[in-house]
């Protein structure tokens, strides 16, 4: 959770670690990580996601919203 | 005994003369159907709700801790308990039917027109009450489905500029389903709704006994079908009293309604609780099979398909206020709809795109 949005840390191969809200921009069910084909799909309308947020398909009108996030040593901060 | 209490209220209230003008003289159209029973029967559809919704409320607790768990205890540790919900729960989609049937059969028959045409508005009214009563109830188990069908449904008013997301906000009471959702849903169910509802019933029977029942356009002289331009009230002096005969139509169906209840409760008591409708809520999972209630799908389906979200809800807006004010849209004298063509074709288009549109929703 960061503010009251249930969110998901990524570990995109290659290009480090990303933070985005899990809710969907559809109508706010919540995404879930697709590991076969690795994006993220929203179970209510099949709203499909990339591991940056990006719209791949479906009815989301707006990407994922990402969050601030920075690695400290061995602690990830999000905000 | 009996006749001392009918005497009593005969000097106090004149009980034999109501009886007679209200029951016994009371006159119904001679070609009157068995579709003109419906409203009665939602009216009884809508006591079983306020009895069953009363013995609800004494067990069940409105927070987000306890909801689920009074539920469940009311389900199967409440003597009776089970029967009172599984009641409610098919007795509210049961209430719905016979108001959509209602209208349906009014729509056909061509009564919404002049001068019915506030009792029509009104009885659209009380159709989206009721609609707002299932929907403000769906959510008050906290189960996974009662969650997330509200997340979905308080999402859809965030696509409209400007003011989308303060009405999201006002009926969640936040940015997310909460224990404030709850509390506004429970008040909105058991306190404001009831009145709201019974102000309408009053105004639709005040307009119905004022005007008088519209006789079926089938059968009668092209002038008898034409609106009047006047007022006069239509008493159907030639038509058949209401009592007996048409009270033991009400009666009938009334049995059927109940018949019907208790078949679904007793051969089908799972048909209005899925899977998800047996799992507490969790706000951080949403279930595969997210949807609203089946007199909602095809409206969730409709906006499903319009890429546009705030265009999908437009359209439903404008289809919403044609429907609420057909009878000035339908000027047309003719009151039988087998002869208008367009109208029927209109009619039928229509009903067929709901069922298809709400079959597709389900799947």
């Amino acid at each position: 959770m960061f503010n009251g949005v249930p969110a998901v840390i990524l570990n995109r191969p290659g290009k480090g670690l990303i933070a985005v809200s899990r809710v969907c921009t559809h109508l706010g069910c919540l995404v879930q990580y697709d590991k076969e084909n690795r994006r993220l799909l929203c179970p209510c309308h099949a709203g499909v996601y990339d591991l940056e947020g990006n719209i791949v398909s479906g009815p989301p009108p707006k990407p994922l919203p990402k969050l601030p996030l920075r690695v400290e040593g061995e602690t990830i901060v999000i905000g | 005994m009996w006749e001392r209490v009918k005497n009593w209220m005969e000097t106090r209230i004149g009980l034999d003369d109501l009886v007679r003008s209200q029951v016994t003289e009371y006159r119904v159209p001679k070609n009157i159907n068995i579709f003109y029973t419906l409203g009665f029967v939602a009216a009884i559809g809508y006591l079983i709700q306020v009895l069953s919704g009363i013995m609800l409320l004494i067990y069940y607790v409105p927070h987000p801790d306890h909801a689920f768990k009074s539920v469940q205890f009311i389900m199967h540790t409440v003597p009776y308990g089970w029967l009172f919900r599984q009641m409610h729960v098919v007795g509210s989609n049961l209430m719905i039917a016979a108001i959509g049937l209602h209208m349906l059969t009014v729509f056909a028959m061509g009564n919404y027109k002049r001068p019915r045409e506030l009792t029509w508005v009104g009885g659209a009214l009380l159709l989206f009450v009721t609609v707002a009563f299932g929907f403000s109830g769906y959510l008050l188990p906290w189960t996974q489905l009662s969650y997330w069908a509200t997340t979905v449904v308080t999402s859809i008013p965030t696509a409209v500029p400007v003011i989308g997301d303060f009405v999201a906000g006002i009926l969640r009471g936040g940015d997310h389903v909460t224990g404030t959702t709850l509390s506004r849903f429970f008040a909105f169910h058991v306190s404001i709704l009831p009145p709201l509802f019974m102000i309408l019933v009053g105004v639709h029977l005040f307009l119905i006994k004022r005007i008088g029942i519209s006789a079926t356009p089938f059968g009668q002289q092209a002038e008898e079908k034409r609106p009047w331009t006047e007022y006069h009230k239509k008493s159907h002096a030639d038509g058949y009293p209401y009592y007996p005969r048409f009270f033991q139509m009400d009666m009938l169906m009334v049995m059927v309604y109940l018949a019907i209840m208790f078949a679904l409760i007793t051969l089908t008591p799972n048909l209005f609780f899925p899977e998800e409708a047996i799992i507490p809520a969790n706000a951080f999972k949403t279930p595969v099979n997210v949807r609203p209630e089946w007199y909602l799908l095809a409206p969730y389906q409709m906006l499903k398909l319009i890429p546009n979200k705030f265009l999908g809800i437009i359209i439903q807006l404008a289809l919403f206020m044609v429907f609420l004010l057909w009878p000035f849209f339908d000027t047309e004298k003719e009151k039988n709809i087998m002869k208008r063509p367009l109208l029927r074709g209109l009619f039928l288009f229509s009903f067929i795109l709901w069922l298809i549109l709400m079959f597709w929703g389900r799947s």
